[in-house]
């Protein structure tokens, strides 16, 4: 799960998520997404950029 | 707040200001060393969770008790001076 | 003594503070950020988790959730009547029971409180799959900065020096320094460089300016200064939407106030211990 906040700054990143993913795979370039979504600052824009999202590959070993 | 005294002479106090930090610590030294009749004013904590002990010396002129005491009006002086200024440009907000 | 905005909203605000020193300019962010109150999740009850995340990691991520807090109503534990207890004036019930499969979100939890409620309705917690259940209770209370970051209004709070920047008759007008400045607060005009008002404030400080202007060969003196204005401070506060920010403000300083006024408190009280100082 995306964390909910941002480690260093601690705004609040986990609401931008299910846009930026969406957006970037139907293409878009991240940087500009996330810059649209409001995340200025390298820390927070870091969270987003490199979060892999594995849920969904843990939930069959429950 | 909950001080204790270590030593207490004329021209020389030592205080432990017990569960302060720096946030208090930091602006109450440096206001009391801007008295002209004070000598050393510092503190330290020799943990990062400790309580901090001041030392403030004074030139003799004046005890260190009523030195503190100066810089306390001063510095509730400052927050009341902000606190209005704040409330004054917010309402012209 | 004073304070200008040059923005002000609900959750971010920039301002010059001026006339006071490094101390006290530095004491007003570490109250800003650590002793104003806000309310979090401390306290979960977990009746039934069979989702992907552990009990720990779900308590974690609902702690991090900012509440819209309205310091009159709420008190800390710590000083309420109820000696932390627990009252209804010291903390607050969240519940929350849903059932896979979806995405659970902040917006899901219930609280008791209405005017409590999360700041963001949005903010996903967990993926609930087919078969999957959260059941839970949650408990609100009040807390400061300094003991966990969940508790702190504000996310990014920080002051810098004013600049002031300084072009003295050397200058060739050469634009070196204008295209270094990584936040453009140079131009160029009439055979010499300028600083554009308006983006004065932006300037980092990081004298890049200084380091091109030299590199243009003109000595071992840089024709361009930027220096910081003592006791002059740019301040920029952002909040998490738990406090407006001006409340955050307010409140930091009746803390700084608060606590020097028991200093001298505390201080007749050693006066009138040892009698040989006159009482106020």
């Amino acid at each position: 799960m995306i964390p909910v906040r941002c480690f260093t700054c601690g705004k609040i990143i986990s609401l931008a998520w299910e846009e930026y993913r969406e957006r970037v795979e139907g293409g878009e370039d991240a940087g500009t997404v996330l810059t649209d979504l409001g995340l200025h600052r390298y820390c927070c824009r870091r969270m987003l950029l490199t979060h892999k999202e594995l849920v969904k590959d843990l939930n069959p070993y429950q | 707040m909950d001080i204790k005294v270590l030593e207490l002479t004329g021209n020389k106090a030592r205080l432990v200001f017990v569960g302060e930090g720096h946030t208090f610590m930091n602006m109450l030294a440096e206001e009391v060393l801007k008295d002209p009749a004070v000598d050393v004013a510092t503190y330290a904590m020799e943990f990062q969770f400790s309580d901090p002990e001041l030392l403030i010396t004074t030139t003799g002129k004046k005890d260190p008790l009523s030195v503190l005491r100066d810089a306390c009006q001063r510095l509730i002086g400052y927050c009341d001076a902000l606190l209005e200024s704040a409330k004054r440009a917010q309402a012209q907000q | 003594m004073d304070i200008v905005f040059s923005r002000l909203g609900d959750n971010e605000a920039r301002f010059v503070l001026e006339g006071v020193s490094d101390g006290f300019a530095n004491s007003f962010r570490r109250a800003m950020m650590s002793e104003v109150p806000t309310l979090a999740i401390e306290d979960v009850r977990i009746y039934d988790n069979t989702s992907v995340l552990f009990d720990e990691i779900l308590a974690s991520r609902l702690g991090l959730i900012p509440i819209r807090t309205d310091l009159s109503t709420y008190r800390l534990p710590s000083r309420c009547e109820c000696g932390g207890a627990g009252c209804p004036r010291c903390y607050t019930v969240y519940t929350l029971s849903v059932e896979g499969p979806c995405m659970v979100y902040s917006g899901d939890l219930v609280p008791r409180d209405p005017a409590a409620s999360p700041v963001h309705d949005r903010i996903p917690i967990l993926r609930l799959f087919e078969n999957q259940k959260l059941v839970l209770e949650a408990r609100a209370v009040l807390g400061k900065g300094k003991e966990h970051s969940k508790w702190q209004p504000t996310i990014a709070c920080g002051y810098k020096h004013y600049p002031v920047i300084t072009i003295d008759d050397r200058c060739d007008g050469c634009g070196m320094c204008v295209d270094e400045c990584p936040r453009g607060r140079l131009a160029n005009g009439k055979g010499k460089a300028r600083v554009i008002p308006e983006r004065l404030e932006l300037c980092l400080l990081c004298r890049l300016c200084e380091k091109a202007c030299k590199r243009g060969g003109i000595g071992s003196e840089p024709a361009i200064r930027v220096d910081e204005e003592r006791s002059r401070y740019i301040f920029n506060v952002e909040g998490d939407g738990s406090l407006p920010v001006r409340e955050i403000i307010k409140e930091a300083l009746l803390h700084l106030k608060e606590s020097t006024r028991s200093l001298l408190e505390s201080l007749d009280e050693i006066a009138g211990g040892t009698s040989d100082e006159e009482s106020e």
